[in-house]
């Protein structure tokens, strides 16, 4: 009998000293909950993905001094993204990941201005220091993520189809984004739910 | 920030004559060709030349995790034709957490372009292009340039020597298929793993087609013979169909691949390891007393029945195998609470190891004779007489389980690490397929009967091994007060050469160019300890260790530490022994289980065939 007492003492051994480790975080996927976070906002106040709960939400990656982003904004392109389902009660964080001293680094009162400037909707969140970036993989600005009100994510990646710097090409290209959302919106399932991203690099 | 008129509208916006260079931003663009004439109808080469400043890179097809690969709309006289780009092979551009693929420096992407049948000797046309690309260091600007070369046609076709050299330099960097560099790609569930023909350490894959692999450079497990790279899949989505890209091996010519993934298959693969490792298991100094006693008592039992030999054989499986799942069942439950284990677990608690000294102990004053167990947990020196009963055939496979802790055979690391990422099902599995390969052999011979009728027959002469093998079990026991002392007070490496490991300081020793080996340790294992007297003491490595642009980092696991766990999962890993070598711009080099020597210099670039080849990746 007590030789079996050290087998089990071999498991319980294991069992009773667990939890020195946290386990791996999971890779971001469509279908499984996105991870939650809390960042201060272009208003100065905190805001968590958890607070969304209920509501559609979209997570832009942004740096306003990439030619990809410029070519979203200069061209209004992503205004009227923002204005349009934001009107439809759809939570919309552009987030800057910038790590200090690179380009696209901004505090809350920068960011203010930039979203003014802009014309923004959506509300610029400051991920100082990359940790929601490294949460969720991200690598490109702009980098798209839409989670449902379930808080999973729905789609991920590019902004939409067409890779380029060009200004003049927008509108030919197909928006990822609004393609998930309006199918989302009307009960429907998405039928791209991952593509590669494509832009700058997110500043890490 | 101003969004005033279009960014290209910035960008210095140049019509070359001739094929002087157009400059937009930080990057020199212009038209290379092959040839000062062209024939009627001629097809020939010419490329783009992309010229960087310091710092910048452009990108390749797939730029990789951000970027974009430069392209060129031509705008061609009538009947002249254009082939898109052919693409030297990229080198990897790592901003961490971030890889791109691209060029810095200089680039020439090669094209052929095509002569108008019609056309006359004695006219000349100027092709003209748009290129267009991104260039980026620390940000990144769209560049766009209008470039152009003056084709002259003659009846008679004369090169462009400095042109054609250009271009075949860069031709030489195109990869061209080959279905032989990879052998085969499985996916264990987690990763593809490419095997490679040969020991290729320093192999790097640039995947074709951008969200389906990971970007960043994969680790390689390196074997006797074989290599694997172990590719992880992009992020959301699952197995790869396919593992297309190039593969750049140092010392030979960048070739293409394009090899099915096969999704399954994975899990019979790491049985046959498992089974493999288990086998191994037995000749490992750990387990080899244990057996050598065991059969001394199968000696013992000569005269009995084929029946009841069996019974003894299935009783020594059945202690193995259980003991095995009994520890994969303690480990699935500790990982699901969140600790990270391994195999040799129980060794890093000092009660653990204290109980074993004195079982080890024990098991030799017992071959001493000083006392005798009867049927005991031990199993090994009592009973010789034939009076052992299945019980003790039972635990003496339990023993030989516990015996078996501080040693790693080939093939169990991959085969275990594999076995903790699955379902419990197939983990269980996995480990009874060790289990079962650990209790084969003395199983097979306990129940050959042909075997059985030839042995010696028991004598006085077995006291005298008796007393023989009783030595390892001292030895054994001696060594875990050893293990226990150093579980009391980790001592600080003695050896100047092998500084202690964090990731920082691997990290830091990286980014000074180093190249960088890492042992992955235990006190209490014993597989390592005989790795690093036999080949990481030799002068060979040491010396190959000791230079300015080496760096030696030993990580002991000794004691439980979350860090080191952690990152022997990151590898695929369930315990030690690990050694993982990062080349100097490398990938992480996975070594095997049991070293050698060479195996260790190659790796290190130190061997011969590697010397040479220095600085060879464009």
């Amino acid at each position: 009998m007590r030789h079996l007492l050290l087998a089990v003492t071999f498991a319980l051994a294991a069992a009773a000293r667990a939890a020195d480790a946290p386990p791996a975080p999971r890779a971001v996927a469509p279908g499984t909950a996105a991870p939650d976070f809390t960042l201060t906002g272009d208003d100065g106040a905190k805001h968590s993905l958890s607070d969304a709960k209920g509501k559609y939400v979209v997570l832009e990656w942004f740096n306003p001094g990439c030619p990809f982003v410029k070519r979203h904004y200069g061209t209004k392109n992503m205004q009227s993204l923002q204005k349009t389902y934001t009107g439809k009660g759809v939570v919309w964080y552009s987030i800057a990941s910038s790590a200090e001293g690179k380009q696209g680094r901004l505090t809350p009162a920068a960011a203010a201005k930039t979203r003014g400037k802009l014309g923004m909707s959506a509300r610029i969140l400051i991920d100082e220091k990359q940790d929601v970036a490294r949460l969720y993989q991200a690598r490109t600005t702009p980098h798209m993520f839409v989670i449902d009100p379930k808080g999973n994510v729905i789609y991920m990646g590019a902004i939409d189809d067409l890779p380029s710097t060009d200004w003049s090409d927008i509108k030919s290209a197909h928006n990822y984004v609004s393609a998930a959302l309006d199918a989302a919106l009307a009960g429907q399932p998405v039928a791209k739910t991952v593509s590669t991203p494509y832009g700058c690099s997110v500043k890490y | 920030m101003r969004y005033h008129g279009r960014v290209k509208a910035s960008l210095a916006l140049a019509l070359a004559l001739g094929a002087a260079p157009a400059r937009a931003g930080m990057v020199d663009a212009s038209l290379v060709s092959s040839r000062a004439a062209v024939r009627p109808g001629e097809v020939f080469d010419a490329g783009l030349r992309l010229k960087m400043r310091g710092g910048w890179h452009v990108y390749w097809k797939n730029p990789g995790d951000a970027g974009l690969a430069p392209r060129l709309a031509w705008s061609l006289p009538p009947g002249w034709s254009a082939e898109p780009f052919a693409w030297p092979a990229p080198r990897r551009i790592e901003t961490p957490p971030l890889t791109d693929f691209g060029y810095d420096g200089e680039v020439l992407l090669p094209l052929r372009l095509t002569a108008p049948s019609d056309a006359r000797a004695g006219e000349s046309a100027r092709l003209t292009a748009t290129a267009d690309w991104l260039e980026c260091r620390d940000v990144c600007v769209p560049g766009r340039a209008r470039v152009s070369l003056l084709a002259r046609v003659a009846a008679d076709s004369r090169p462009d020597e400095a042109g054609t050299a250009a271009i075949d330099a860069a031709r030489a960097q195109v990869p061209l298929p080959d279905s032989e560099a990879a052998e085969g790609a499985l996916w264990d569930g987690a990763r593809v793993r490419l095997r490679l023909r040969g020991r290729v350490p320093l192999a790097e894959f640039f995947p074709e087609e951008p969200g389906v692999f990971e970007n960043a450079r994969s680790p390689v497990s390196v074997g006797p013979a074989e290599t694997e790279l172990l590719l992880s899949s992009a992020a959301g989505v699952g197995s790869p169909a396919r593992a297309a890209g190039v593969l750049l091996r140092p010392g030979r010519a960048p070739v293409e691949i394009d090899v099915p993934v096969r999704a399954g298959g994975a899990a019979a693969r790491f049985l046959l390891l498992a089974f493999a490792g288990g086998l191994l298991l037995n000749l490992m100094p750990c387990v080899f007393p244990v057996l050598a006693v065991k059969a001394l008592g199968l000696l013992a039992r000569g005269g009995q029945s084929p029946a009841v030999a069996r019974r003894h054989a299935a009783a020594y499986a059945l202690g193995v195998i259980l003991s095995c799942e009994l520890l994969a069942a303690a480990l699935l439950v500790a990982r699901s609470a969140g600790a990270a284990l391994g195999w040799g677990f129980p060794l890093q608690s000092p009660w653990l190891v204290a109980a074993l000294a004195a079982l080890f102990a024990a098991a030799g004053l017992n071959l001493l004779g000083v006392f005798e167990f009867g049927t005991s947990i031990v199993g090994t020196g009592a009973g010789l007489s034939a009076r052992e009963g299945l019980a003790g055939s039972f635990f003496s496979g339990v023993f030989a389980m516990i015996a078996a802790a501080p040693c790693t055979a080939p093939f169990m690391g991959a085969a275990l690490g594999w076995a903790l990422t699955r379902p419990a099902p197939e983990a269980l599995a996995i480990f009874g397929s060790l289990g079962a390969g650990a209790a084969a052999p003395y199983a097979l011979l306990t129940s050959w009967p042909a075997l059985l009728k030839r042995l010696p027959r028991p004598g006085k002469w077995m006291v005298r091994i008796k007393q023989v093998f009783s030595v390892p079990m001292f030895a054994t026991a001696a060594w875990l007060v050893w293990v226990l002392w150093r579980l009391a007070s980790p001592a600080a490496s003695p050896d100047a050469l092998w500084r202690s490991w964090s990731p920082e300081a691997v990290a830091s020793a990286r980014a000074e160019g180093r190249t960088v080996l890492v042992d992955f340790t235990a006190a209490w294992c014993l597989t390592c300890q005989v790795n690093e007297r036999t080949a990481l003491a030799t002068a060979e490595v040491r010396a190959a260790l000791a230079r300015p642009d080496a760096a030696a980092f030993r990580a002991d696991w000794t004691a439980r530490d979350a860090r080191i766990a952690g990152e022997l999962s990151r590898y695929g890993r369930d315990g030690v022994p690990l050694y993982v070598v990062h080349p100097r711009g490398g990938p992480a080099v996975l070594l095997p289980e049991l070293l050698t020597e060479r195996l260790v210099l190659d790796a290190l670039g130190a061997g011969p065939e590697q010397k040479t080849e220095g600085g060879k990746t464009p």
